[in-house]
């Protein structure tokens, strides 16, 4: 059981979005190198590390039986960090009238709201139906797919013309709305994705977010400092980032 | 004419040979050789899942590099604590078990039927039932063990990885092997133990003496399957692992495959991964080669064999 639980798929964005909250990054200008052992990432990577430590959220010492959601909604979590599309959720059995959507947080002077996930469609540029491509798309994010998902709840609509129809009957839902409003206000930011190593949600397969992991482990053990975490995971990370330059070239 | 007949019937006897062997054949080099061959080519490049077009060649560097590479080492040999203790495990608790099933016991069919049903299950249903069985705090393991001793709070996925995950591999594996060894022990003639019995072997000398120099090829099946099976252990300790889905498992459950799934997918590593299975392939054969070869002293076949 744990008071918070965040959704350690998405540790790096995240994290980039704490640090560009204080005008930093956690990558290079050029993408070409991880930078951990600045003062701005050092400190935010610390504040992590310090709620591992003391337990108050999941980690590799400390594992959830399940994913930090589905632990809300059964009461054994207290507190967890999503976005609006939780709130489609959020209200179970158990937690129903005791829930509040809480505004994002905040760690310097510009608070930025960004998405950081979202469900999205690709095009192949030398794809030789376009045109049907195009149709497809255009029916699943403007077509009847798209209504009945802002009705639900389930995500932002894409389009500013949905809005109205996202679904604000129950106090919880009024009060998400409120909430949710003013983080829109804040969203139009986009998150720093390195492109030459791996970005994926699932953290084995996330070149950044499973160096971590691996060092964060050894890191609670107390077999590694926090500066040596920092430092293994930039090399590892930093050797990935290199080899993808490298196949570019 | 005689000769000539003799030709045309190992003719047809050829043809007969090759086309009900054919599927096989076909199979095997389609989904066997080529991969392999694919494999290699690709261990000897920079290929990422993506870089075809500007794919580079690398030689052996891929080889070399796991020379340099302490994971490889580690998780190697947590693979072999895991192969050391999962193989005999599994295979005296499926040879224990065919034994008891033998007999002439009410219920045995429906037995028979609730040992093999977790070997049918899906892995990934077996996993989520067992994070949810051995969870620290909800889970209905330390429930169990809370009523003798109370507030008991085991962390077993952090603090019993390996064990929960042989545990687990009994679980899911030994119904299989349990089958198998019922086909074994079913094969053995019953006038063999009585005439062991009638010269006044108690229960034991009749197993010992009998029963299991006759199920030694099926031990020897079982032991070679097993070896290959937790040499490339991935898919249950990948997803008994922490934090949440597709987390990574406790460093001493990082075992070789795991660190092979990790160079290919989270780094993109795709010829040095295939490096690193290549080597793993030639572990498996030289393995099976030692095993195969030890079987002239332990396995008994009633039929002579041709070395």
């Amino acid at each position: 059981m744990v008071g918070f639980g965040y959704h350690n798929q998405w540790f790096d964005r995240i994290l980039e979005v704490q640090l560009n909250e204080k005008g930093a990054s956690l990558w290079a200008p050029d993408f070409s190198a991880l930078k951990l052992t600045t003062p701005e990432a050092r400190e935010a990577l610390q504040y992590w590390f310090d709620l591992d430590k003391k337990n108050v959220t999941f980690n590799p010492l400390n594992p959830a039986a399940s994913w930090p959601g589905d632990q809300f909604t059964k009461s054994q979590a207290a507190l967890v960090q999503y976005g609006y599309w939780f709130s489609a959720m959020a209200e179970s059995d158990q937690t129903k009238g005791n829930v509040v959507k809480l505004p994002s947080p905040s760690w310097g002077p510009q608070h930025k709201s960004p998405t950081i996930t979202a469900t999205g469609h690709l095009i192949h540029d030398k794809t030789k139906v376009f045109d049907e491509a195009w149709k497809v798309y255009e029916w699943f994010s403007a077509g009847d797919p798209s209504v009945e998902r802002a009705k639900s709840g389930w995500g932002v609509p894409a389009l500013k013309s949905q809005f109205k129809l996202m679904p604000t009957e129950s106090p919880f839902q009024k009060q998400v709305q409120k909430v949710l409003q003013k983080e829109l206000a804040m969203s139009d930011v986009a998150v720093k994705f390195n492109p030459y190593i791996n970005v994926s949600e699932n953290v084995s397969r996330n070149t950044f977010n499973s160096a971590y992991v691996k060092q964060l482990e050894a890191a609670l053990k107390g077999q590694i400092t926090v500066d040596q975490l920092l430092a293994n995971v930039e090399k590892e990370v930093n050797a990935a980032i290199k080899e993808g330059i490298d196949r570019l070239k | 004419m005689a000769r000539r007949r003799f030709r045309g019937r190992a003719w047809r006897e050829a043809r007969s040979f090759y086309l009900f062997i054919a599927p096989w054949l076909v199979g095997f080099v389609l989904l066997g050789v080529v991969p392999l061959l694919l494999g290699l080519a690709t261990s000897l490049t920079n290929y990422d899942g993506f870089n075809l077009d500007n794919l580079k060649f690398r030689g052996l560097g891929n080889y070399a590099r796991i020379l340099e590479d302490d994971d490889v080492l580690y998780s190697f040999g947590r693979t072999l604590v895991f192969t050391a203790v999962n193989v005999p495990l599994g295979i005296a608790a499926a040879l224990g078990l065919a034994t008891l099933l033998n007999q002439t016991v009410r219920g045995r069919g429906l037995f028979r039927t609730l040992f093999y049903l977790p070997h049918v299950i899906p892995i990934v249903a077996v996993v989520w039932v067992w994070r949810i069985f051995i969870d620290q705090n909800f889970g209905i393991l330390n429930a169990v063990i809370g009523l003798v001793r109370p507030d008991t709070a085991i962390r077993w996925i952090v603090d019993y990885p390996t064990d929960v995950l042989v545990a687990l591999s009994l679980w899911t594996g030994v119904g299989g092997g349990m089958v198998i060894f019922l086909a074994g022990l079913q094969g053995i003639p019953n006038e063999l133990k009585e005439a062991a019995r009638i010269d006044g072997a108690g229960r034991w000398r009749v197993f010992r003496h009998v029963t299991l120099p006759l199920l030694t090829p099926v031990v020897f099946f079982q032991l070679i399957l097993s070896i290959i099976g937790s040499l490339q252990v991935l898919v249950a300790p990948m997803l008994l692992a922490g934090t949440s889905l597709g987390s990574l498992p406790p460093r001493e459950n990082y075992f070789y495959v795991v660190h092979v799934y990790q160079q290919v997918f989270a780094n993109q590593r795709f010829g040095y991964g295939t490096a690193l299975l290549w080597v793993l392939f030639v572990v498996i054969v030289l393995l099976s080669a030692a095993v195969f070869r030890s079987a002239r002293y332990w396995v008994h076949y009633e039929v002579e064999q041709k070395t």
